[in-house]
């Protein structure tokens, strides 16, 4: 019931029209790809790596994935919830799931496009399952760290974004030692770890079921701190 | 806690402080709770809100105790099965319609028949006609009533009220009034929270006054109400060249306890504004005196609190 709730709080309203474009930008691109005859499955790993794991994900499982508690707490929405027998973290699960699978849906229409244009006549089952993994997992892991960060600071999104332009779409992208401390540097390694063709060296060497199970285990530790913050906070 | 044969007691404060950072919220505030309604009365900014808050389970306080139906509902979240809340938040989901928000959180307060109890709840507040309406296009006293529903819809031991009667007209403030007098005599336990005297005195026997974060005044309505009206009250009255001949037969009947002439205006000070209000303009014909004005001065709400605090202090509280 909870899950449907914040479901319909946060998929079905003008604003996801809007973050559903951004996805077709990373199409766009794979677009321009085609007219310059550059596909193949080298092509999809890139766009992946380079675009949609490291902006285009992050940014809008920055916003849902913010909105998902900080938007009940802002709204006080959540007292309602909170002023019944429902242990804390069975009023954060639902949230951050009905996040996660929001974020995903919004990135299905453009992944989807980006890897029948960029992989061409190189559109293999796993070449799309494991771009579609690396986007799943990482949904679901920005949905419950976002999640917690908005039941931390005031404005998560201007702390999100500085996060998500400064470290995740630019330094973990080439330093090194920021590999191990980034989530889209293990997105990343889901894809170089499922797609031979990838080229990205910059990720955590671990291979993409283990970059999976990392990413699992973030979003665990993350959705538990939520539960456990929301018996703590106080409300508005 | 022991309590006298036959005493129920429902919620108690015990010794509760409240600060945020510098400012104190609520300052070593004590009271019980029994069946029946309670007022809780005070200006913007006297604590109301927050001693609700700490009832409700919503914060936590700086020094003190609070006990809510025997259990603490910050650890022990099963009491809220039997208490419900409407707050003074105006947030409600506006994608449901009246009756799923009702039936949501009867279902969520494990309501044995959550359908059948959002109905009697919605119908309780006289909201059927809009049921089946999106909330999101509802004015304030529908949305005020939406949260009144949802409130009542496990039929609760305990009812928490936060400014209840905001934003609806008088028909409506007419039926939530009788709502939570009905509550109350039902043996439910009703703490409402006002900054309105006569509203409050309309659905409470008893009353609570904060003020500044302080408790002033504890006891029935009616007797806090007397208090109120007995206090010593300050009037204006310009009364041009009569003025000084007025304030020598409003002193010479004892009518006031002290004068203050300015020009043509008396500043009267009286310990019995009715007795004076009676006699002023008797007296007035008799001079030949025209009065231009006649103005109560202090008279607002936070001058009333304010008396009472002063008189809280000279009873040594």
């Amino acid at each position: 019931m909870l899950f449907r709730l914040a479901l319909r709080r946060l998929l079905f309203r003008r604003r996801s029209v809007l973050l559903g474009l951004a996805p077709l930008l990373a199409a766009l691109v794979a677009l321009i790809d085609v007219a310059q005859g550059t596909t193949g499955a080298d092509a999809l790993a890139s766009l992946m790596e380079q675009l949609f794991l490291p902006l285009v994900l992050p940014f809008i499982g920055l916003v849902i994935g913010s909105s998902a508690l900080g938007e009940e707490r802002d709204d006080a929405t959540i007292l309602y919830l909170a002023s019944t027998p429902l242990p804390r973290l069975a009023i954060a699960l639902p949230a951050i799931a009905a996040a996660a699978l929001t974020t995903a849906v919004l990135c299905l229409p453009g992944l989807v496009l980006t890897i029948l244009l960029a992989t061409g006549d190189d559109l293999g089952a796993g070449n799309a399952a494991w771009a579609l993994a690396s986007v799943l997992a990482g949904a679901i892991t920005y949905a419950a760290v976002f999640g917690a960060l908005s039941l931390r600071v005031k404005r998560p999104v201007v702390i999100g974004l500085i996060y998500v332009l400064f470290w995740e779409g630019s330094i973990a992208t080439f330093a090194p030692s920021a590999r191990w401390l980034s989530l889209g540097a293990y997105g990343r390694a889901v894809v170089a770890g499922g797609l031979p063709s990838s080229t990205d060296e910059n990720v955590p060497a671990i291979g993409a079921l283990a970059a999976v199970l990392v990413l699992a285990a973030v979003a665990a530790i993350a959705a538990l701190w939520c539960g456990r913050r929301l018996s703590r906070v106080e409300l508005p | 806690m022991a309590l006298p044969e036959g005493r129920r007691l429902t919620l108690s404060f015990a010794g509760v402080s409240k600060w945020y950072g510098d400012t104190v919220a609520l300052a070593e505030v004590s009271f019980e709770l029994e069946p029946g309604v309670t007022g809780l009365l005070g200006h913007n900014g006297a604590g109301k809100s927050t001693a609700l808050a700490l009832c409700a389970g919503f914060a936590d306080p700086s020094t003190g105790t609070v006990r809510v139906l025997g259990h603490d509902p910050r650890r022990e979240p099963e009491v809220y099965r039997r208490i419900g809340i409407v707050h003074d938040r105006d947030g409600l989901w506006p994608f449901l319609t009246a009756r799923e928000l009702v039936e949501m959180m009867a279902t969520l307060r494990d309501v044995a028949d959550p359908a059948a109890a959002a109905a009697e709840a919605i119908a309780s507040v006289g909201l059927e006609d809009a049921a089946e309406r999106r909330v999101g296009g509802f004015s304030k006293g529908m949305r005020q009533r939406v949260k009144l529903a949802q409130a009542l819809v496990h039929s609760p031991e305990l009812l928490l009220l936060d400014e209840p009667l905001n934003g609806l007209d008088p028909v409506q403030r007419r039926h939530v009034v009788e709502l939570i007098r009905r509550l109350g005599t039902e043996g439910r336990t009703v703490l409402v929270s006002s900054h309105v005297l006569h509203e409050v005195e309309r659905m409470a026997p008893r009353v609570v006054v904060l003020v500044n974060g302080r408790l002033v005044a504890e006891g029935e309505t009616g007797a806090i109400r007397d208090l109120i009206r007995d206090r010593p009250r300050t009037l204006r009255i310009a009364a041009g060249s009569s003025a000084q001949a007025l304030a020598r037969e409003l002193v010479g009947e004892g009518l006031a306890s002290g004068i203050r002439l300015d020009g043509g205006t008396l500043v009267v000070e009286t310990a019995d504004v009715d007795a004076l209000g009676r006699r002023l303009m008797p007296l007035a014909r008799d001079l030949g005196a025209t009065l231009d004005k006649v103005e109560p001065l202090g008279d607002d709400l936070e001058s009333v609190y304010t008396y009472l605090t002063d008189h809280a202090r000279g009873r040594g509280r």
